[in-house]
């Protein structure tokens, strides 16, 4: 060791070697690898070494010890030398070789070892302050019998109980701490437990790892008898695996069967587990740490939806249709198979927003603007346009969707299919051909029906005053020469030609009604619709205004209760209602007071709206007849040619909807008219 | 009369009854111009458009709209394409009372547009006041 001759600061100079050597405590100098490089007399007679035997050599080879106290000193030494502050070891069993070399003596130490620092602030050395307490330790053992303190053991006694107060201090906030983390292992939210020994006896177990086994008390049996129903399911052998490894086990979803009591069915868990191996002081497995979460409601929650999105995807690529999904942006995000087989597109490829391209370049910002539109306001989407398919040919296709909401009733996604209707849409423009066909030969029937009617009619007026003449000359030839008249001649003027002309006259004055019934089915099939917003509350009040007359002098009722507004052809509207109110206040019961009431309800995409009466009703069978051209039903007691119904049944087929009726002779008739909602006449225009 | 005996009266309906009633009723209301009738379009625009007719004195036309050859329509427009015969006034007279035929004919020139009720007296009234207009109006001389 260095030697340090200083002088003080005052006295003869100070000999530190003879101090040091001189101390009755034992001092050892090592440097930071642990190398022995100086000690005092103290010191050696304690070690029964000699200085030769131990200078220069490393400190865990001049004292091999064993297992635990090897790791101990050495780690006391490691913090002292990483802290740069001293470190004390309370009590340390550290057997030492016999000094005549049979074996080793057992005994006890407490050492202070305390780093010394270079002007750098590194440590150089350590010095280890080591008092050998075995005589202390045995007697506290065995007896913890009083005795004298004197002397020398007076003064180790001291040291030892600085030491034992530094270390008590020390162990305190160690308890404190330990009793923290207790509290923390039997708190948290996984469970927790650790196994000792082979058989891995429960040491500890948290209240989570108790509840997951059924509350069962296991503590201190092994694992095989505590939790019998985990047998043959592979854990024990893991737990034998990690104990014999001592490599950890790490586990994910592991499915484990448990029972919650001991006549409860097992129940299946999931977990996600570790079993860490617990090493001790020698190297060696003393036990396994486990610890894990049970993840049963979040397993059982994902094949739940898995199973649910398995039968959907099944079902949605089972449909004839194409099926299609959107987030409420609008982003697309899922098709079925049949979209892709449609397409002939690669899956995934028309996610986003790439679907509009794969529409007619002449509908693809009318199919946008109206997603846009829907998206924006939550409307149902639904709209015809021409769709590629995989062959390069576009196909008249008819688009819908809907917005699924969540309970806060946001859009939470759009569900939508794709319809192939090119066929339909053959089909209809052949219907619509034959349909304008038979509207023009009913225009042109009807001009040329009435070309005759003009002839019978003016030659029958001409005839008329022909007979006028006739029966001039007739009165002249009675009064003049009455022989020359006959009964006969008589009745022919004065009777038979009236009453032939009058005949002539009544049936073509009704043929000429009825080909203009015709002629007006006929334009008003011909009329372009136009789509308008309808204030239906005002169009009713309009109707009511009309018949306000007639209603009034029979005194009868006329109540409108919600009139829900469209998106229509207005002038058909007019004419639709108008034609019913007309029809109802038409075919009142004199017998009661007449009540005819309006309303009308949303019904999705559509409204319906009721034009109930009072009045005498309609026979069942006649429900379809009514609805026919010509056609009446009951007492033909007003005047009507059997148009009105047939022409409100058309305009509500041109507007999309439909009517029907259902009634109770002498009770009252409601005629249903469904509309939608918004008149789209981009499938008439075709 | 001498004015009126100028003016030509062409009449072009297929229907002869139609042709004979219109007649008789123009004579009736006290109109005594000659009458042509022609009971295909081909006739009447092969005699309008002869020079001796187009060229010479003033002429109105009575125009049914429905002919077996053509539609009264196009000869209204042929005649409107005329500078000569443009100046003739055509009554149209025809069954249907439809607006938006009545209104094309209108736009093309027409100067009266008579519906041929099934109605009788209405209808001879109708001619009878035509009759009463032919009276009165002062049809321009081609020159």
């Amino acid at each position: 060791m260095p030697s340090h001759d200083q002088t003080g600061p005052s006295g003869p100079p100070i000999d530190f070697k003879a101090l040091f050597d001189s101390s009755p405590n034992p001092y050892v100098l090592l440097l930071p690898d642990f190398t022995i490089v100086g000690m005092n007399e103290a010191y050696l007679r304690v070690t029964m070494r000699t200085r030769e035997d131990i200078t220069g050599r490393n400190m865990f080879e001049a004292f091999p010890g064993e297992g635990a106290s090897v790791e101990q000193l050495r780690a006391s030494l490691e913090r002292a030398l990483r802290s740069g502050t001293p470190d004390h070891l309370a009590l340390i069993h550290y057997d030492i070789p016999r000094s005549d070399g049979n074996g080793f003596e057992e005994r006890f130490w407490s050492a202070t070892h305390t780093p010394l620092l270079n002007a750098a602030g590194e440590v150089a050395y350590i010095l280890q302050h080591t008092v050998d307490v075995t005589e202390l330790h045995r007697l506290r053992m065995a007896a913890r019998a009083t005795y004298a303190p004197s002397g020398l053991e007076a003064q180790v006694e001291g040291d030892v109980f600085r030491r034992a107060q530094a270390v008590q201090e020390a162990n305190r906030s160690l308890d404190a701490e330990r009793r923290h983390l207790r509290r923390l292992f039997e708190q948290a939210p996984g469970f927790m437990a650790v196994l000792g020994g082979p058989e891995h006896r429960f040491e500890l177990a948290n209240a989570t790892y108790s509840q997951l086994i059924g509350n069962r008390d296991v503590l201190g049996k092994p694992v095989r008898e505590a939790l019998p129903d985990v047998a043959g399911q592979g854990f024990f052998e893991l737990l034998d695996n990690v104990y014999a490894s001592g490599q950890p086990f790490v586990g994910r979803a592991l499915r484990v069967s448990l029972r919650q009591g001991p006549d409860a069915a097992p129940e299946e868990h999931y977990v996600d587990l570790v079993y860490q191996p617990i090493i001790g002081a020698d190297g060696s497995v003393t036990g396994i740490f486990v610890q894990g979460h049970d993840i049963t409601e979040r397993i059982l929650a994902e094949q739940a939806l898995q199973e649910s999105e398995r039968k959907f995807r099944i079902l949605a690529d089972a449909m004839p249709q194409m099926v299609w999904a959107a987030r409420p942006d609008g982003y697309h995000d899922y098709y079925n198979a049949r979209w892709y087989e449609f397409t002939g597109m690669r899956a995934g490829s028309t996610d986003g927003a790439e679907w509009n391209g794969m529409f007619h370049p002449d509908d693809q910002e009318r199919a946008w603007k109206l997603w846009r539109h829907c998206l924006a306001t939550g409307e149902p989407y639904q709209i015809e346009y021409r769709l590629r398919h995989r062959s390069g040919q576009y196909r008249w296709t008819l688009g819908r969707a809907l917005p699924i909401r969540n309970e806060a009733g946001e859009i939470e996604r759009w569900f939508g299919t794709c319809t192939d209707i090119s066929e339909i849409k053959e089909v209809e423009a052949d219907l619509q051909a034959a349909n304008d066909e038979i509207q023009r030969f009913a225009y042109i029937v009807s001009h040329d029906l009435r070309a005759p009617l003009v002839n019978i009619m003016g030659f029958t007026s001409e005839l008329e005053a022909t007979r006028a003449t006739i029966e001039r000359y007739h009165k002249a030839i009675v009064e003049r020469v009455p022989e020359l008249a006959t009964p006969e001649a008589r009745v022919a003027v004065e009777e038979d030609l009236p009453e032939a002309l009058s005949f002539i006259r009544t049936s073509t004055a009704k043929m000429d009604r009825l080909i203009g019934a015709i002629l007006k089915l006929s334009r008003e099939g011909r009329r372009v619709l136009t789509p308008e917003p309808v204030d239906m509350a005002d169009l009713l009040a309009g109707c009511h205004r009309s018949l306000s007359q007639q209603l009034d002098g029979t005194g009868t009722e006329f109540i409108v209760e919600e009139a829900p507004d469209v998106v229509s052809d207005r002038v058909a509207l007019e004419q639709i209602f108008g034609n019913l109110i007309d029809n109802a206040a038409k075919y009142l019961d004199p017998a009661r007071p007449g009540r005819i009431v309006v309303r009308g309800q949303d019904a999705g995409v559509y409204v319906r709206y009721e034009i109930e009466d009072n009045g005498r009703g309609i026979d069942p069978k006649d429900y379809d007849r009514i609805f026919d051209l010509f056609r009446r039903a009951g007492a033909q007691d007003r005047p009507g040619e059997g148009i009105g119904l047939a022409h409100v049944r058309s305009l509500v087929r041109r507007l999309g909807g439909a009517i029907s009726v259902s009634s109770r002779p002498g009770v009252g008739s409601t005629f249903t008219v469904l509309l939608p909602r918004t008149l789209h006449t981009a499938s008439e225009a075709a | 009369m001498a004015q009126h005996q100028s003016v030509t009266i062409v009449m072009v309906e297929d229907d002869d009854g139609h042709a004979r009633l219109i007649e008789k009723n123009i004579r009736r209301a006290g109109v005594c111009n000659e009458i042509r009738h022609f009971t295909s379009g081909t006739e009447a625009l092969d005699h309008l458009f002869d020079p001796k007719v187009r060229d010479n004195g003033p002429l109105l036309v009575l125009l049914d709209l429905n002919l077996p050859d053509m539609s009264g329509v196009d000869i209204l427009t042929k005649l409107k394409a005329d500078e000569r015969l443009r100046l003739a006034p055509v009554v149209v007279l025809t069954t249907t009372d439809d607006q938006r035929e009545i209104q094309r004919c209108y736009d093309l020139g027409a100067n009266v547009y008579i519906t041929k009720p099934v109605e009788y007296e209405t209808f001879s009234q109708a001619i009878r006041q035509l009759g009463l207009f032919l009276s009165v109006i002062k049809i321009p001389e081609a020159s």
